[in-house]
């Protein structure tokens, strides 16, 4: 296994309010890791921590993996006031029909971005996703928003995305996802 | 160069496909152009319509310039992917350059040669070159303050980067409006245009990187 960020011993403060301590975890290539905890136990700051937005010297990277990040942060980084269509084209995508099939998204592709409900935005944010082809793929509640069919759908896509010799990391609040190294930061906090 | 193309284009896809990103500064420089002609203040003013008009859309057009990028996470996004922010920077300085600035130096010109009899001793190659680089530093200095004033969302705290500009006023002030002086006052506005694309986009970078944690 070779492995793509090394963190040992992180704490992490705001103002004073520890969210991460003493935190250790080997991020290796091809792990599917589900980071899981309360709210404001410090899941989207250590994704931040691992892509850099956030620098840390508990980090330690083996490589220059940035290039190879797809990041899908709590907002969707969608352009409002464009169509859908126009949100692809920005990035040079056109929108994958079997992804649209199984999403029920493909009549919402000429919509306006700002008449589209929270669900059906995130929907779009993760074709885009999985459609951007990148090998490590860090994901801040990635199903928040979705519906059953569509959770279903993503987890499948995970599974795939493994299978393929990707890397994930991911927060989830929702129903576990099987065969995932689990990470729990209520517990590592006590 | 692969990256610098693809976020200039981002950039033009998106001021092309929000036209009121181009029509709302320009309108509002017209606006204040119109109101000037109107009241025929050209010999009593000078060249200050140009200035005024100048200023207050370049601040217009500040105050949004990184906040619907910001809210809708693609700095946040841009930031974790990879490290080419700074081309982001360029892409949107290029757009306002070529479709809002080149458009205010055409109305300007047509509004020259309209008094061709107050601005007689205006040659257009001085003028353009220094009316563009007045546009472009003020441009640097108010998004500066557009990125520091990100989080709490109000345009007035890109004032705070006024005290900055003030002796850019004075020496623009002899260069554009004090009978066209190009003395040593055109190179004190090369040196703030130098200082200001180098430091106001450095702290800009350092800033749009700090408000997106």
């Amino acid at each position: 296994m070779t492995t793509i960020c090394s963190i040992k011993n992180l704490s992490y403060a705001i103002d004073g309010n520890v969210i991460l301590n003493n935190f250790s975890i080997e991020i290796e290539k091809n792990d599917f890791i589900e980071i899981r905890g309360s709210n404001g136990s410090g899941k989207s700051t250590l994704l931040k921590i691992f892509c850099k937005l956030i620098p840390s010297k508990a980090c330690v990277y083996r490589d220059n993996f940035k290039e190879h990040i797809d990041y899908l942060g709590h907002k969707n980084s969608l352009v409002e006031e464009l169509s859908i269509r126009r949100n692809f084209e920005l990035e040079d995508l056109a929108l994958d029909s079997d992804i649209a099939k199984n999403f029920e998204i493909k009549e919402l592709y000429d919509e306006l971005c700002a008449n589209l409900s929270f669900g059906e935005k995130r929907k779009f944010a993760i074709a885009k996703l999985l459609q951007a082809k990148k090998k490590i793929w860090v994901l801040d509640e990635p199903f928040a928003g979705l519906d059953a069919a569509s959770y279903d759908f993503l987890v499948k896509a995970f599974e795939q995305h493994i299978r393929s010799g990707g890397t994930i990391l991911l927060t989830n609040h929702q129903t576990e996802i099987p065969d995932t190294k689990k990470v729990n930061l209520d517990e590592k906090i006590s | 160069m692969k990256k610098l193309v693809k976020n200039i284009r981002r950039e033009f896809f998106i001021f092309w496909g929000i036209p009121k990103n181009i029509y709302m500064p320009i309108s509002i420089f017209s606006i204040i152009f119109v109101i000037f002609t109107i009241i025929d203040s050209s010999y009593l003013l000078g060249f200050s319509n140009v200035f005024i008009a100048s200023l207050f859309s370049v601040f217009l057009m500040s105050e949004t310039t990184y906040l619907d990028d910001y809210k809708s996470g693609f700095i946040e996004k841009k930031i974790c992917e990879t490290n080419d922010l700074e081309y982001y920077l360029i892409g949107k300085s290029l757009t306002q350059i070529i479709l809002v600035f080149l458009p205010m130096v055409l109305i300007s010109m047509l509004y020259i040669s309209v008094n061709s009899e107050v601005f007689e001793e205006i040659k257009v190659d001085k003028f353009i070159f220094s009316y563009l680089l007045f546009l472009i530093t003020l441009k640097n200095f108010f998004y500066l303050g557009s990125a520091v004033s990100l989080k709490r969302n109000n345009a007035l705290n890109a004032l705070v980067i006024m005290p900055l500009l003030i002796p850019y006023f004075i020496i623009s002030n002899d260069v554009l409006l004090t009978n066209y002086n190009w003395g040593s006052s055109i190179y004190l506005m090369i040196a703030y245009f130098i200082f200001s694309d180098v430091f106001c986009n450095l702290i800009t970078l350092k800033v749009l990187r700090i408000q997106s944690r």
